[in-house]
């Protein structure tokens, strides 16, 4: 079969002459300001390829949140300040945007989603028995420098554990980190488990001060270990002190590393409590599956101040920085009302976007939907809206075409775009409606299913056509 | 610098400096050496595209990015210093008097350093040949890396001010140090012995 003469003149609205050529004109020499046109530094648009990859993430981790009992919630985008920044510490309180409202409050885009819920369990979802496990995919506000993989606003996918104290919470929130990126596709990344009150035991049993363990606090925060050795050599502590704080540095491995920190933790109660803590929760992850993922870090430390106990933190072989980040917080939902010790978790989504990027990981396409583009005679508008209405409800895609290109034209487009089909409308002697679909990718002979398929679904005789492309000729 | 790969086990392969190469490889120990300008070792180590770097600490603290800093080699020394004309008859900073404009190819650190003092001074960022701001009248003063000093007393400008020394660094991807940890703790430890012996020897 062949498309017929007439379909290649179809009425042509707006052919592509509207695009003007005096546009190639450098931006630069127009002396127009360029940030008009362009959004701050550190934020960014997601172009339909890119959102679909974030988007295929997103889903697949909160389905993961999901199979493992986790409710949703939201909660506004801005707030009070005062709120959002409720023991989060400075270093948060200088990165949150801010802004005042008409009665003189100030005002922030959220920097992060656990205070913002730990705040909204507190007020509003008081129950009568705890734990509630609560979920959430946001985007969160930081001013940011932009470099390797900060920017000012960025999505977020994680959950909350609000009201255990266990160390079971700590186990699950470990695994499902683990399960959650596993579910994207992402194979080559570990989880680093620490413990906050391992490294102030530490510090406290050294006898430093508030200042003091603040500095070496930074100094393992920002990874300057040379600056870390430096402060402890000044210390005015006794030289077995100092070899017990220089030691944190390097105390990373497997479940052996509890041992090692055993031998430093000496007497401090709080480091002591901290290894039984780590112990059980390796001891409770070992039925997870998730062992070949985590490791221990006993010097780990976390920016922000809420943190009380276990903490951990994701890295991605490829990337550099952190892709996940979460841990316990007891204190923070009382500064909201009731005390509830809690702990979670954050998925950085376009972090893991970028890691499966590298890692060179095929997004999966969309479970399998016939796609088809719809051109039709304007006489023939209306069987062919409804009948594109019929395919959508039979899950198809389909797409009406708007060009009033020729069939002829939309092959070439619908090769580009993947399509499955173009079906083309038009009145046939007697006032009769004929449809005929061209299957793009079938240039030799046509698929006689197609056609069958379409015929059965609407109701009405579909032919089938050969595709043929408007640059190889018969026009 | 090389040498100390050497010994360490790390790197091993032939360097040849005057080819245009930029990119060595060591097969056997499954290593690679990039060749970069100082100044942009950190942004490789920052963004992974090194897992190990040796870089000043002067271009570490004036480009501030996020890596890992394992390891002082002990070589490379400079300082960070506050320099005037001669002929100026200022001999301490605080004698600059505010808004005085102070050249610089490393506009982070003098900034740092002038707000630590409380004094409000104008940056001026160039990208070479510092001596010559005082003398045509660009600036009043210039922050500069100086070995010996000689250079500037050759040109007639006199050290007010140390801000701070530089060492190079040796410094990590901070994913790398993680996801790589046992090897680069290997390293570590391995250059930190050599470093200490080097340092016992001079």
């Amino acid at each position: 079969m062949e498309i017929k003469p007439d379909l290649d003149e179809a009425p042509q609205r707006c052919r592509k002459e509207t695009v003007s050529s005096q546009r190639t004109t450098c931006l630069l020499e127009q002396g127009w300001p360029q940030r008009r046109r362009q959004v701050p530094p550190g934020l960014r648009d997601h172009l339909p390829d890119e959102l679909r990859r974030r988007r295929l993430v997103e889903r697949s981790i909160m389905e993961t949140f999901r199979l493992w009992g986790y409710e949703e919630v939201s909660t506004p985008t801005f707030e009070y300040y005062d709120v959002l920044t409720s023991g989060a510490g400075d270093e948060l309180k200088g990165l949150a945007y801010k802004f005042v409202d008409p009665h003189g409050d100030i005002l922030a885009l959220r920097p992060e989603m656990t205070t913002p819920i730990a705040r909204l369990v507190a007020t509003r979802l008081q129950r009568s028995s705890y734990p509630g496990r609560y979920s959430y995919l946001a985007n969160v506000f930081r001013h940011a420098d932009p470099s390797a993989g900060d920017f000012g606003e960025f999505w977020q996918a994680g959950v909350e554990i609000i009201g255990s104290g266990s160390v079971l919470a700590d186990a699950e929130s470990i695994a499902l980190c683990v399960h959650a990126l596993s579910g994207t596709g992402l194979s080559r990344f570990q989880l680093d488990i620490g413990h906050v009150g391992f490294v102030n035991g530490i510090m406290a049993d050294a006898g430093l001060g508030e200042s003091e363990m603040a500095l070496l606090r930074d100094a393992l925060l920002q990874q300057d270990f040379v600056r870390y050795r430096r402060t402890i050599a000044a210390l005015p502590i006794p030289s077995q002190q100092m070899e017990r704080l220089a030691s944190l540095e390097s105390l990373r491995g497997g479940g052996e590393v509890l041992e090692s920190g055993a031998e430093i933790a000496g007497q401090s109660r709080s480091a002591l409590a901290a290894l039984s803590d780590l112990r059980m929760v390796l001891s409770h992850l070992e039925w997870y599956d998730v062992k070949e993922h985590v490791s221990i870090d006993l010097g780990l430390v976390k920016d922000f101040d809420y943190y009380t106990g276990v903490v951990f933190q994701g890295y991605a072989t490829g990337t550099g920085y952190a892709i996940c980040s979460g841990g316990r917080y007891d204190g923070l939902v009382r500064r909201f009302g009731p005390d509830l010790p809690s702990t979670g978790f954050a998925v950085g989504v376009e972090r893991v976007v970028e890691a499966l990027r590298r890692a060179g990981a095929t997004i999966p396409m969309e479970p399998s939907r016939k796609v088809f583009i719809l051109t039709f005679t304007p006489d023939c508008e209306a069987v062919a809206v409804r009948d594109a209405s019929r395919l959508r409800t039979h899950g198809c895609v389909v797409r009406i075409d708007l060009s009033s290109a020729s069939p002829a034209d939309l092959v070439d487009g619908a090769q580009q775009g993947g399509y499955d089909g173009i079906l083309v409308y038009r009145q046939a002697e007697g006032g009769e409606v004929s449809v005929s679909v061209i299957s793009p990718t079938d240039r030799q002979g046509s698929d006689p299913t197609l056609s069958v398929w379409l015929s059965n679904t609407l109701g009405r005789a579909v032919r089938s056509s050969i595709a043929r492309s408007a640059s190889t000729g018969h026009r | 610098m090389m040498e100390l790969f050497q010994k360490a086990d790390l790197f091993a392969a032939e360097i040849d400096e005057e080819s245009r190469r930029l990119v060595f490889e060591d097969e056997e120990r499954m290593s690679r050496v990039i060749l970069v300008k100082p100044v942009d070792v950190p942004t490789y180590v920052q963004y992974g595209s090194a897992d190990l770097g040796v870089s000043g600490k002067d271009v570490l603290l004036e480009e501030d990015k996020a890596v890992c800093e394992l390891l002082d080699l002990g070589v490379g020394f400079v300082r960070f210093v506050v320099a005037v004309p001669g002929s100026s008859g200022i001999d301490d900073v605080r004698m600059l008097g505010y808004n005085c404009r102070v050249a610089t190819k490393y506009p982070k650190v003098a900034t740092d350093y002038f707000d630590s003092l409380g004094m409000q001074v104008e940056i001026i960022k160039l990208n070479g040949s510092m001596e010559l701001a005082p003398a045509v009248g660009l600036a009043d003063a210039i922050v500069d890396i100086t070995e010996t000093g000689r250079t500037l007393a050759e040109n007639d400008l006199k050290v007010i001010s140390t801000i701070t020394e530089s060492t190079a660094r040796l410094i990590a991807n901070r994913v790398s140090y993680r996801t790589k940890h046992d090897r680069i703790r290997g390293i570590v430890d391995c250059l930190g012995k050599l470093v200490d012996s080097n340092l016992n020897r001079s």
